[in-house]
């Protein structure tokens, strides 16, 4: 597959001229930006050549099917949407689509029901870092995307789950806009699978805007097969008094690199962002965070907590970013790794990019690894040295769980992290 | 690059900005083999030095000049600068000291004199390319200590310079490090025989004087087994409407249980309100901690240049050796610091400390920038790391850009960083006890670099605090 626009038309037939236009100018974006070499400061502990965009054939707009194969999980949510080879399908289950307080459209539809509002959203860009190729591929080849939005005042007791199934073989670029009304409520969970562990290449595209006095619970949860390697950019701007709770947690894939971004825009706005990642063999964990502040009185509250095994390496770049009149801010960042044997490697580059000054901007790092004298305080108590190790993770990995809105998932993910830490 | 004299319009609180009337035995601008050659004659090098050079230029050629740092200058002319400038005098007087010269160092407060020397100090001077005295030598050879200038030593210890020179910062290592391995003129060596504890703090005093020139020069210490000492470093130099540039190399070789503290004032001319002239403070600094427990310790106050760019760094590479860093970069007007510190932990049971505060104010950028890594056979490492930025008005910016990474277990590192201004409750508190606020804000800032400041010997504290205070005049919020 060429990078070009005259292969739009032939690889997504049928579309409406708006969407092609919004790929179209994408790909003439992309195609601008010129093409990370490893030699860029961005890029050097990640190879940008394993990230092969031509080498796989894109994956079309799966069709729309009736909902099938329902999860443990999915009895929690008010709607469920399953995203996968055979199609997509959105399952109502407690009436609120019905009911029109939320909405759930692709992009043609929502482009030809709030053409402005919904381009505004789609092109929505972090202002301290805004030019990325790949993000732009995500936005040229996107398989499906999806609005989902709710209207100002509105909540939903138990919030929307989406489940991507990646498809083997392909280039698969989901992407998924929230557009939460001023002082609706919000909890979205994104949970990533593949359906193999065969080789496939995803581009992830999330833009959130969250209206005065919103408030947005966004959860990603990512295990995907061991042949993915998949590429994700989160962005999303939080309005007055707007707040957002964030988790992400990546426990799959062959290699991993993530942007993850929220500009509290208006006044008194507070994120809280919390990520949780395990690196066991053969992975490559490359996660960025930034954190702006582009009005005064806000704050934002991160931390990252993450472990790395066997030949794992782990990356974690975060930036505080406060521009001038960002005044009364408090912004902290934090970052813990723990690398549990030699061969293993995690590196943490937190930042802060400072143009104000009343204001008060923190962050910390720490690498260690489990402390041998907890291991033998539980010793002591009759534990096995792999049970004291296990427990002991388990409560380093807690304090990111718990912050996951639903009991039943932050159970899923308990399970999820203790797989993969005896696999 | 125009060079306008030194006049009353630039009126200044930079009291080092004067320039000393001393004919100058130049080379002509621009860099090209024949240059080297003839720096090389000048300085009466022998083969193998010519060969260092000419190197140092090939690499030079090959790299371009690195712009990842927070800063931003227009393109430096390297075929402009003239790369060797020495007073006349010296050369025709045998060696005798131009009373000029002299009377420069004196009134910069560094007495070449040994009758009137600073109590307990030795220094080396070196104005514009080349070193011009080195105090003390009698009773420090008497140590079996030798402290002289770098083209004195080629000349004496070649054995000792071809050891070591180039085996901390290759030639190659960088843009700016090839570019002074080159063309470097002059600079002091250090070497500390085994078992001796240098009775007396050496010094080297940095002046450049001439016009048009850059200064390249180069301090290679090394301390053999088991010894111990401490070094200074200053720098000063006319005020002048064009940027100049200052490419220094500093290599420290520790060997086993030796120690060295590595003290720098830098107080580089940094430019007017306007951010016209400066110098451009371009250095590469690196310990070497070969051998077992062995101990290199960086502090740095940084108040002077128009452009900041240099991380001093240990490689700790004897088992338990210890690496230090402690700095206060203070930026005032338009002035760019992108300053930190490099740890590689390479040894078992290494450690580290890195302390940094930074101060920016009027319309500067002042950027933290540290490396610590961890390889896999540093099993027991440990690190830790405070980064504390403090601003002073709302068009300065404070960044901080910290790299932790590790690939041993049994590793401990952590970091730290805050942000934040002068808290209001804390002037306040000192004007409600009648300190008037500048004195407030001097008292607080001191109190922020006092971790820093404590680490100085102390004739260089006092001056630390003093100079600090000086720099910040009229640099209220």
């Amino acid at each position: 597959m060429k990078l070009e626009t005259g292969n739009l038309r032939l690889l997504f037939p049928g579309e409406t001229e708006a969407v092609h236009a919004l790929r179209a100018a994408a790909l003439d974006r992309a195609v601008s930006l010129p093409v990370p070499t490893g030699m860029e400061e961005d890029w050097r502990r990640t190879d940008p050549r394993r990230f092969a965009i031509e080498a796989l054939p894109p994956a079309g707009a799966p069709a729309r099917v009736t909902p099938d194969g329902a999860e443990s999980l999915d009895a929690f949510y008010d709607v469920v949407v399953r995203v996968g080879s055979a199609g997509w399908s959105v399952e109502d289950r407690s009436g609120v689509l019905a009911g029109g307080e939320v909405t759930l459209r692709t992009l043609p539809e929502a482009l030809e029901a709030d053409p402005e509002r919904t381009a505004g959203l789609w092109n929505l860009v972090p202002a301290p870092r805004p030019d990325d190729r790949f993000e732009s591929l995500a936005r040229a080849f996107h398989s499906l995307a999806l609005v989902l939005r709710v209207k100002p005042g509105a909540s939903l007791d138990r919030g929307v789950l989406v489940r991507w199934r990646e498809p083997e073989g392909r280039l698969f670029a989901p992407a998924l806009l929230v557009d939460v009304g001023a002082d609706a409520s919000l909890a979205v969970t994104e949970v990533v699978e593949s359906s193999g562990d065969g080789p496939s290449l995803s581009l992830g595209l999330t833009r959130f805007a969250v209206g005065d006095g919103g408030r947005l619970r966004l959860a990603h949860v990512q295990r995907a097969g061991t042949g993915s390697v998949r590429m994700g950019f989160t962005h999303g701007t939080l309005g007055a008094g707007a707040s957002l709770d964030a988790v992400t947690v990546h426990a799959g894939a062959d290699l991993v690199r993530t942007r993850f971004s929220a500009d509290a825009a208006g006044r008194g706005a507070a994120a809280r962002v919390g990520g949780l990642f395990l690196a066991s063999a053969g992975q490559h964990l490359d996660q960025q965070t930034l954190q702006i502040h582009s009005a005064p009185d806000t704050t934002s509250d991160l931390l990252y907590k993450g472990a790395v095994r066997d030949d794992g390496h782990s990356v974690y770049r975060g930036l505080i970013a406060a521009s001038r009149g960002a005044v009364r801010i408090n912004a902290y960042q934090r970052n813990n790794n723990m690398v549990l044997n030699e061969g293993a490697r995690a590196d943490s580059l937190p930042g802060l990019l400072i143009d104000a000054d009343d204001l008060k901007c923190t962050h910390g790092a720490t690498i260690g690894s489990i402390d041998p004298g907890q291991i033998h305080y539980l010793r002591a108590r009759g534990l096995s040295e792999p049970e004291a190790r296990r427990l002991i993770l388990d409560g380093f990995f807690e304090e990111i769980t718990s912050r996951l809105p639903i009991p039943a998932l932050r159970d899923a993910v308990r399970v999820l992290l203790g797989s993969r830490l005896t696999a | 690059m125009t060079d306008l004299p030194t006049d009353s319009r630039l009126i200044d609180d930079y009291k080092h900005g004067f320039v000393t009337p001393v004919d100058e035995d130049t080379v002509p601008p621009g860099l090209n083999d024949d240059i080297i050659r003839t720096i090389s004659r000048k300085k009466g090098e022998p083969d193998w030095m010519l060969e260092f050079r000419r190197k140092a230029f090939r690499a030079w050629q090959r790299k371009s000049e690195p712009r990842w740092a927070h800063v931003s200058y227009p393109p430096i002319d390297y075929q402009a600068i003239r790369y060797y400038s020495a007073p006349k005098s010296l050369a025709y007087n045998n060696g005798e000291l131009d009373p000029e010269v002299k009377k420069t160092f004196e009134r910069l407060g560094i007495p070449l004199d040994e009758r009137q020397r600073l109590e307990g100090v030795a220094v080396d001077a070196v104005f514009d390319s080349v070193s011009v005295a080195t105090t003390h030598q009698k009773m420090l050879e008497e140590k079996g200590i030798i402290f002289c200038s770098f083209s004195e030593a080629v000349k004496k210890v070649p054995d000792l310079i071809r050891q070591y020179l180039g085996s901390v910062v290759p030639v190659g290592d960088n843009f700016f490090a090839a570019l002074n391995s080159a063309v470097f003129t002059d600079g002091s060596f250090c070497y500390i025989p085994p078992g001796v504890k240098c009775p007396v703090e050496l010094s080297t005093y940095f002046r450049i004087n001439a016009a048009g020139t850059g200064q390249f020069e180069r301090t290679l210490i090394v301390a053999d087994r088991g010894s111990q000492v401490s070094y200074l470093e200053g720098c000063t130099a006319p005020m002048r409407d064009e940027n100049q540039l200052h490419a220094a190399v500093v290599e420290l070789v520790a060997l086993e249980d030796a120690q060295i503290k590595y003290s720098t004032v830098q107080n580089w001319y940094p430019g007017d309100e306007q951010g016209r002239g400066g110098i451009y403070n371009f250095v590469t600094k690196r310990g070497h901690c070969r051998g077992a427990r062995s101990k290199i310790s960086w502090t740095q106050v940084e108040v002077g240049s128009a452009i900041t760019w240099k991380y001093p760094g240990c490689v700790l590479e004897g088992d338990g050796s210890v690496g230090e860093f402690y700095s206060v970069a203070f930026t005032n007007r338009r002035m760019q610091a992108d300053t930190g510190t490099k740890m590689i932990h390479i040894g078992r049971n290494t450690r580290s400390t890195i302390v940094s505060k930074g101060i920016s104010a009027g319309e500067s950028v002042n950027t933290y920038r540290g490396l610590v890594s961890v390889l896999p056979g540093a099993a027991g490492a440990r690190n830790h790391s405070q980064c504390d930025s403090l601003l002073i008005g709302d068009r300065c910016s404070a960044n901080t850009f910290p790299v932790v990474e590790s690939e041993n277990p049994a590793a401990i590192l952590e970091h730290e960083a805050t942000t934040s201004r002068i808290s209001e409750d804390q002037l306040y508190y000192l004007q409600s006890r009648g300190i008037d606020p500048e004195a407030a804000r001097s008292l607080i800032v001191n109190g922020f670099c006092r971790d820093v400041f404590k680490q100085l010997p102390l004739e260089f504290s006092v001056e630390a605090v003093k100079l600090l205070e000086i720099k910040m005049e009229g640099s209220i919020g």
